[in-house]
């Protein structure tokens, strides 16, 4: 399993207080909303908090697509990433 | 400038009057008119005497709410547009009035913006017009609130006395849905009535909020949305909100200092209950910062510290008992100190655990179960489930974790958020004394440890 993605699920998890499942029993392609691990829109706030105070990120409404990018892990990873990169550049 | 609602359609105000900033484009006080209008005439044509109103849009809802008093028909205004409580009310002699498509099946009227014929608009009689508002009774079943025109339409003026002033020119956006009195009278009403720009949707991340929000802009939330605030950085002077109104539960005093150093101002919280309307105010500057009475509002209590409550929008202008606890301090101010009854409150609303219950019990999976308040740390609600024999083998299957989700969404039809327990555990039977009661001890136990099935 690739690193950051493992990473993101044990955030998800300890952020959420999500119990009865450990990070490795979250899928990197499975949704995180609604359907698949079932989260919903509070979930999505303290996620959203959690994961700007942690990798030091913006989310700005306005330029992304902010569905998409929390659709699942992998989708979140590849998202802090690059909004790292910028940062860094 | 400040119109009763009452007189509003036949006020001469400007037609170009920004009333809501959609989605799809600004609509004008002439657009609010004649899509008004169109409402009108097929609630007239079809001799409709009562409507249930529940709509996404706020604006949606606004023409909704005026068509229906201008034609006479009594409104019901269900807390949430879930299917499960629409269809408490809906049928033949009562559609619903909504801009959900198919959500009151065959009896419904859809607002969909269409411009009718210029209707010549005479006031309301606000003593006559009258509504009921619901909200989630403690016995499982939604509690009727019946409300005078006059009532809301006092409220409103008191609210205009109050706030008008710091509020002038300002547009609204709101965390909170319309569907319940405080979002209702703050997020829609008062700006219409005051000639403000408002934003129809109810935004549920702040991210969304703020990239919509022009500088300037009072925020309507709740302690759900400013206990939860991302780490922006702080509004620019010149774009500061001039206020911040939040409702329904306790804002802890972090979240009052975390919101005055990002948006501006201290929140405005505002005590008061669908039964008798806001009572009373505060900014939190100190964790015991007492509420102020809004002007006309008298208070009084009894022997153990109850509150009464009454003004020209209380039911009869009469004194009402609230369910709150107070100390009443020399000048009419006061510091809440409780809950009278069995009431819970989480995230701000108020939830029936029998109703959670009640349909959590209707599951395949669950036998039997028990949702009460766990006060570990914060206050949170939980289930613990007794699962039947297909509710073990999906346990098996998909884990506690999931199962626990998919019940979670099996009730979300029916249940708001804030009702939905967040921690769960599955168990072979509830823990019962020998008379068959709950031994609420052993319950709490289960969630001392960490999760699994017991």
């Amino acid at each position: 399993m690739n690193d950051f993605e493992l990473e993101i699920k044990k955030l998800v998890v300890k952020t959420l207080n999500l119990e009865d499942i450990t990070p490795e029993e979250i899928d990197s392609e499975e949704r995180l909303f609604v359907d698949g691990l079932g989260l919903d829109s509070i979930d999505a706030l303290e996620l959203g908090v959690a994961i700007q105070k942690t990798y030091g990120i913006k989310i700005n409404a306005k330029n992304d697509d902010l569905k998409e990018h929390f659709a699942s892990v992998r989708s979140l990873a590849r998202f802090i990433t690059s909004e790292r990169k910028e940062l860094g550049a | 400038m400040f119109i009763p609602f009452s007189k509003l359609l036949s006020s001469d105000r400007d037609g170009e009057t920004p009333v809501a900033q959609t989605s799809s484009g600004l609509k004008t006080f002439d657009d609010l008119r004649r899509e008004t209008a169109d409402l009108y005439v097929r609630l007239k044509e079809q001799n409709i005497r009562e409507v249930v109103l529940a709509s996404t849009s706020s604006y949606a809802f606004a023409t909704g709410f005026l068509a229906a008093l201008h034609a006479d028909c009594h409104i019901i205004v269900p807390p949430n547009a879930l299917p499960g409580m629409l269809a408490h009310f809906v049928g033949r002699d009562c559609p619903l009035l909504s801009d959900i498509e198919g959500a009151g099946g065959a009896y419904q009227f859809l607002i969909d913006g269409s411009i009718g014929r210029a209707v010549d608009f005479s006031d309301l009689d606000p003593a006559r017009a009258c509504l009921d508002f619901y909200t989630s009774g403690s016995t499982g079943a939604p509690k009727r609130v019946p409300k005078k025109l006059s009532q809301v339409e006092n409220e409103l003026l008191v609210l205009d006395q109050r706030w008008g002033g710091a509020l002038q020119g300002s547009a609204t956006l709101g965390t909170v849905s319309h569907q319940h009195i405080f979002g209702l009278y703050f997020k829609l009403l008062l700006p219409l009535c005051e000639g403000r720009l408002f934003f129809p949707d109810t935004f549920e991340i702040w991210e969304e909020l703020l990239a919509a929000a022009p500088p300037g802009a009072c925020l309507v939330s709740s302690p759900a949305h400013l206990t939860r605030i991302p780490p922006f950085d702080p509004l620019p002077d010149a774009e500061k909100s001039p206020v911040i109104f939040t409702a329904g539960g306790p804002l802890p005093f972090e979240a009052a200092q975390d919101a005055r150093a990002k948006f501006g101002p201290l929140p405005t919280e505002v005590f008061g209950s669908t039964e008798t309307g806001g009572i009373a105010s505060r900014q939190q500057k100190d964790p015991r910062t007492p509420f102020t009475p809004l002007p006309g509002m008298q208070t009084r209590i009894d022997g153990q510290g109850l509150l009464s409550v009454k003004s020209n929008y209380t039911d009869d202008e009469d004194w009402d008992a609230t369910n709150d606890i107070v100390e009443l301090l020399e000048d009419s101010s006061f510091i809440l100190a409780g809950r009278a009854n069995q009431f819970v409150k989480i995230e701000g609303k108020r939830i029936s655990l029998a109703e959670v219950e009640k349909y959590l019990t209707r599951s395949e999976f669950v036998t039997d179960s028990a949702v009460f308040i766990l006060k570990d740390g914060k206050e949170t609600l939980v289930a613990v489930v007794e699962l039947s024999v297909s509710g073990w083998q999906t346990h098996q299957e998909i884990g506690a974790f999931r199962l626990s989700r998919a019940l979670r969404r099996e009730l979300s039809p029916n249940l708001e958020n804030a009702a939905l327990p967040r921690r769960w555990r599955f168990v072979k039977r509830l823990p019962v004394n020998a008379q068959g009661k709950r031994q609420q001890a052993a319950m709490n136990e289960l969630f001392a440890g960490p999760g699994g099935a017991n």
